[in-house]
């Protein structure tokens, strides 16, 4: 469990290191999220995304720093069009690619947490995919064996 | 429409991209609700032939899918999903 102020000046530092070599085009910050699975024991991580315009030497700047900060469980930067522009509209792409910076599973924030329903071990190709299926999503069967 | 009977008598059903049919362009990694359509309950990528998407959208989908799993926003493998 990391508190809320340490957080924040993890996400400022970031902030602060886009701005310093390139444009932060937006910040999108999810809040707390229940990981998927556990990350060096966490269960829940602080998510956002930093989209951002920068050169190459950004990116791996913002990755090395990552990579040594134990708060940020995960991240990913991907090229991206920002903020949802379709491809053809993208103002400047010329030389240096905006960057859909992103930084993933951060903080994972300590404490068990939830543990969810158990049970259920649905045999291989339940028909998860619902297209035109009621109720899409709740698989009603809760077997629970073991 | 959109059912034939084969030859062994059962009658299948014509699949549909869900991004063909959505206009979706770009399968956001980000999306991991979306994405949750298109794994089982194990937290496997859902084939093609069960789900009926289209080749190109399956291609993007499964990296997309594979991203999600890094940022633990989808497992990679688990008995029970949600």
């Amino acid at each position: 469990m990391i508190p809320d102020e340490a957080i924040a000046s993890e996400f400022d530092a970031v902030q602060k290191l886009i701005e310093s070599q390139g444009k932060l085009v937006k910040l999108d910050r999810w809040g707390k999220r229940k990981l998927a699975y556990t990350v060096r024991k966490r269960t829940h991580g602080e998510y956002a995304v930093f989209y951002y315009e920068a050169g190459q030497a950004l990116p791996a700047e913002i990755e090395k720093r990552f990579r040594i900060n134990e708060n940020i469980l995960r991240w990913l930067t991907v090229a991206d069009n920002p903020v949802g522009i379709p491809a053809d509209k993208v103002p400047e792409l010329e030389g240096a690619a905006p960057e859909g910076g992103r930084e993933g599973g951060r903080e994972g924030r300590g404490d068990r947490g939830d543990r969810g329903d158990r049970g259920d071990r649905g045999f291989g190709d339940g028909p998860r995919f619902g297209e035109g299926r009621h109720g899409d999503g709740h698989h009603g069967r809760g077997r629970g064996d073991d | 429409m959109g059912e034939r009977r084969e030859k062994d008598g059962k009658t299948k059903r014509k699949k549909i991209c869900y991004f063909t049919e959505n206009k979706i362009k770009y399968i956001d990694y980000k999306d991991d609700k979306l994405l949750r359509k298109f794994v089982n309950e194990r937290g496997k990528i859902v084939s093609r032939k069960i789900s009926g998407t289209s080749a190109v959208y399956q291609r993007e989908l499964a990296i997309a899918i594979k991203r999600a799993r890094h940022l633990a926003l989808l497992p990679f493998v688990s008995e029970n999903m949600r």
